[in-house]
């Protein structure tokens, strides 16, 4: 059972020089949602493909801790900024898409498919393809595909940063109840900041010149509802990870 | 029903059956100006027969040798499709070895490129040597002129497949097998059919000339050798019709494949709205 990821130090140099990211630390407890923000070239992508292994670090370490103090690699699912559905596929197909290459058996599969489908509020376009999807619906595929699995770990890169605002409202809410329901640990990666401060239980700041971690807050709020971003409370610590964010970027100018 | 709802209403297959005939239409019109013309020339200027047949005469002679052509499509369209379906087979299995490994795209895509470049009827009559007189001549000459396209297709097809949706194949921990299969196949298949339907119409090239080299007269003769016949007893209607049923012949493998394209190419098009 995974306890906590330990990111120790973490760098990312690439071949040209280019520092993406320079010596990253902070923990991220099991069941946590953690949301990664930042304006571009801020490294929070070449973090979040660090910690699910998609790139190597070259410095520093990724570490799962599981029970006991072992050391346990976790079942993880992405979600990228496209959708990434493919275009013959019917959604179910997609769906089922990482459970077939997983080798379950037809039944076994649909049945899954169908039920985060109906999960994700699209139980009536099991039938349908990716192109006759909204972008909302068809980002709640690929979320669905994502959960399909069951994983421990999911790490979502700007998942809704193609939708348009009140969907990605939606979308959030989603996201939260499913994380909620699933007990599954959570990275998300995003350029909203009042996306990050609503849907976090960790919100780590990172600024560019070169990739790093310059802030992290932990929002907590007594009631977590839609109407929440209309609240003096919620503006408060949206201000404070926006001032954070500005004086990291101001001290990059520098 | 207003008239937007009634055009939405309109089912995909008899949408395309009503987009095939206006396709059809003009190409069908300028046909029939041109054959008119054709005909028109011939009465007024009276050339001899020998040089160029009237329209009717050629149609004269379709009806009085339809037996001997429908034997020649029949044996010519047999060597065709075989041909074709070995090209495809071994294009696609090709293309997707040279796509799956850089060290076999770069041996032998070049080469396969050179070879390309031979003029067919330069190495035809080598065919004669390595497959003997007959039909298989005919379908190694048609595989040869037909199994480039297939491949160039099915290599450009799986080497432009989506970066994102290979790194979710990586993601899912998928096989290479599986990524072939469930991915890089179905990706490429609007870029094989394309070439496919290039190839349907040179494996029929490609099968008449194997035929002028490689294939004998007798009780039934390929369109090949029925032309080299005709022209050698002057009967330059015949050839005239010979060379409208291998037109007919091509013409009708691209619209089998051309079908065949639409069905597989069906999701695309819907997905793509």
């Amino acid at each position: 059972m995974l306890q906590r990821i330990e990111i120790s130090q973490v760098g990312r140099v690439y071949d040209d020089g280019f520092v993406a990211l320079a010596g990253a630390s902070f923990d991220i407890r099991a069941g946590s949602m953690t949301v990664l923000v930042g304006p571009s070239g801020c490294g929070k992508t070449t973090l979040l493909r660090l910690i699910g292994g998609l790139d190597h670090p070259t410095s520093g370490r990724v570490i799962f801790h599981g029970a006991a103090g072992a050391l346990q690699q976790p079942r993880t699912a992405f979600a990228f900024q496209e959708a990434r559905l493919l275009p013959w596929r019917t959604v179910l197909d997609n769906v089922a898409l990482p459970l077939e290459l997983a080798g379950v058996a037809p039944a076994e599969r649909i049945e899954r498919a169908t039920a985060m489908l109906t999960r994700v509020g699209l139980g009536g376009a099991t039938r349908k393809l990716p192109g006759q999807l909204s972008g909302g619906m068809r980002m709640r595929a690929s979320i669905a595909r994502a959960l399909v699995t069951a994983p421990q770990l999911l790490l979502l890169d700007e998942p809704f940063g193609a939708v348009d605002e009140i969907s990605r409202h939606a979308l959030d809410d989603l996201l939260r109840s499913l994380w909620a329901e699933l007990a599954m640990t959570v990275v998300m990666v995003t350029h909203s900041i009042v996306e990050a401060t609503y849907v976090a239980e960790q919100v780590v700041v990172m600024a560019p010149a070169p990739g790093r971690i310059v802030a992290q807050f932990t929002p907590s709020f007594a009631h977590h509802s839609p109407l929440l971003r209309a609240t003096p409370e919620f503006a408060a610590v949206n201000a404070e990870v926006l001032r954070s964010l500005g004086e990291a970027m101001v001290g990059a100018q520098r | 029903m207003s008239r937007s709802d009634s055009k939405r209403a309109v089912p995909p297959v008899s949408s395309v059956v009503m987009r095939a005939a206006q396709a059809v239409v003009p190409s069908l019109t300028v046909v029939v100006v041109l054959l008119a013309a054709w005909q028109g020339a011939v009465s007024l200027f009276a050339p001899s027969e020998f040089l160029v047949p009237a329209p009717l005469a050629v149609v004269h002679a379709m009806i009085q040798s339809r037996h001997a052509l429908l034997a020649a499509a029949w044996m010519t369209g047999s060597s065709a499709v075989l041909g074709f379906l070995m090209a495809a087979v071994i294009g696609v299995t090709l293309g997707s070895m040279l796509a799956a490994s850089k060290f076999l795209m770069r041996g032998l895509y070049p080469i396969a490129t050179l070879l390309q470049m031979v003029p067919l009827v330069a190495i035809a009559p080598l065919l004669v040597v390595w497959c003997g007189y007959g039909a298989r001549t005919s379908i190694a000459s048609a595989v040869i002129v037909s199994v480039f396209p297939v491949l160039a297709a099915t290599l450009d097809g799986m080497r432009s497949t989506d970066l994102g949706l290979v790194e979710l194949f990586a993601v899912n921990r998928a096989s290479r097998l599986q990524r072939w299969w469930k991915l890089e196949l179905p990706w490429a298949i609007p870029s094989i059919v394309t070439g496919l339907r290039i190839a349907a119409g040179l494996s029929v090239i490609g099968a008449i000339v194997g035929e002028f080299v490689g294939a004998f007269a007798g009780d039934q003769s390929p369109v090949g050798i029925l032309i080299v016949s005709a022209i050698r007893e002057n009967r330059t209607d015949l050839v005239f019709a010979a060379v409208s049923v291998a037109a007919l012949v091509g013409f009708a493998l691209f619209g089998v494949v051309s079908l065949v394209g639409w069905i597989l190419l069906r999701r695309w098009h819907a997905s793509a709205g």
